[in-house]
């Protein structure tokens, strides 16, 4: 039977108390509320940007977002500008090993500083010869003025020059040393140490004689140090042309320019252990030892003591096409 | 009946009157790059500072040196009976490689053989091989 009046659902209050009752339906225009105590994420940052914030140790992170971090700019030493030199009572700030203090920028790591020497690719042989000559005539000449020895190593410039190779060097029976400048002008540019004029060429003939008697380890290179203090200055003078070191001992027991010069242009250590063997090593004096270059083959051994032979020699067999040639 | 020698044929002994090492020549093998040859060819090695000594302490025997590339190092020895004994010492130090070259130097081209018997001698055996027939008879 149908009811004419539809039931009405009575209020919840009306209702009998039970566990399912108390609890307060939700109705459709009330919105879900939520309560949190997090701090909220910014989504608008990428996991890769947190990450290197977070690497970084802090907010502002250097380089831009996604892209590699600048790099590290190389810094020069400063010199002190012209007004600050001029400025009365300047004095250049100096650290405790008397050095000039250098400003560093942070991040930086690199340094450039102009070394005593600054050779970068290792010298040739001839390079070595004709810069051990040009150190040689510039102290010899300086201490022949009455000048200061030191003062090629010091003053001298490290460019090319057309003066020194021109100047011919004489070593007598009895040690003499003779300078042969061939013209007055020709020792006064080696007291000014002067590099010459730009593009000036050096006759070829005039170096190529001292140049391969150096190589022959005759003329020139026999020259003697005339003292302790000759022999450091042409060092000094040789190193910066050459950026090449001699170790103390070494130096200390150079006696001419020839000892010097092995030190320079030493030839380097074997490879091989065969080169090692003949070289260093007393084992080729012994009568009943025998050292081989390259790999013993079966054959070798063979032919050693004579039982191999090409079959044409031991038959005497002449092919066909032989005799048609002849 | 007339006492007559018997002929026997003299028993060479080396060591007896004259000495002839067995060992005639020695041959060592290294490579130039590879890193077991290091007791061979590398700095305070056996090739350089310990051949020489062994070389003049044996003058008979002939020595030689060389490479054998991309191989381990040997040591060969050849013997007077044509046989020839080879001693791997890869990954040897100075001290083992000389042990090596004093066992080639010390042994005989002989193939190794196991030894069962304490003693070996040539000479007959001073009482006679056992026979059950002479000697005291046992009784039961």
């Amino acid at each position: 039977m149908r009811r004419a009046i539809p039931r009405i659902a009575l209020p919840v209050t009306a209702r009998p108390c039970c566990r399912t009752v108390c609890r307060p339906t939700p109705t459709t225009t009330t919105t879900p509320r939520h309560f949190s105590t997090a701090v909220p994420k910014k989504a608008d940052i990428p996991i890769q940007e947190v990450l290197r914030r977070k690497i970084w140790g802090s907010e502002e992170a250097p380089g831009a977002p996604g892209m590699p971090p600048p790099a590290p700019q190389i810094p020069m030493v400063e010199e002190p500008t012209k007004e600050e030199a001029e400025r009365e009572g300047y004095i250049e700030e100096s650290d405790g090993r008397a050095l000039p203090v250098v400003g560093l920028a942070p991040g930086l790591t690199e340094w450039d500083v102009q070394t005593f020497a600054n050779v970068t690719r290792p010298p040739s042989t001839e390079a070595i010869h004709a810069a051990m000559h040009r150190a040689v005539v510039e102290v010899y000449t300086h201490a022949l003025n009455g000048k200061p020895v030191d003062t090629p190593a010091v003053e001298g410039s490290v460019a090319e020059e057309g003066f020194t190779p021109r100047v011919r060097i004489e070593v007598r029976q009895n040690g003499e040393a003779v300078f042969h400048y061939g013209d007055t002008s020709v020792e006064g540019e080696v007291l000014k140490l002067s590099t010459g004029v730009e593009g000036e060429v050096v006759e070829e003939g005039a170096m190529g004689e001292w140049l391969q008697e150096g190589l022959d380890g005759k003329g020139w290179v026999e020259l003697g140090f005339r003292g302790d203090d000759i022999k450091f200055a042409v060092y000094k003078r040789v190193y910066r042309l050459t950026g090449i070191r001699v170790a103390d001992p070494d130096l200390n027991r150079t006696k001419t320019v020839a000892d010097l010069l092995t030190h320079l242009v030493a030839k380097p250590r074997p490879t091989k252990l065969f080169d090692i063997l003949i070289t260093e090593t007393d084992l080729p004096t012994l009568p009943n030892v025998k050292i081989v270059g390259q790999r013993v083959r079966p054959w070798d051994r063979e032919r050693v003591i004579g039982r191999e032979q090409p079959f044409e020699k031991v038959v005497g067999h002449t092919y066909p096409f032989e005799e048609a040639r002849r | 009946m007339p006492v007559s020698a018997l002929r026997a044929v003299s028993k060479s002994q080396n060591g007896v009157g004259a000495f002839i090492l067995q060992c005639k020549r020695m041959e060592f093998n290294f490579c130039d790059w590879a890193g077991s040859s290091k007791g061979m060819r590398h700095d305070r090695s056996f090739l350089k500072h310990s051949l020489s000594q062994f070389a003049r302490q044996n003058p008979q025997i002939e020595i030689i040196v060389a490479p054998r590339p991309n191989k381990i190092p040997i040591i060969r020895g050849t013997y007077i009976n044509g046989r020839e004994k080879v001693i791997p010492v890869d990954g040897l130090e100075i001290q083992q490689i000389l042990q090596k070259a004093q066992l080639l130097r010390n042994s005989s081209g002989t193939k190794l053989k196991r030894i069962t018997r304490p003693v070996i001698s040539l000479n007959e055996s001073v009482r006679g091989i056992f026979s059950p027939f002479h000697g005291k008879k046992h009784v039961i």
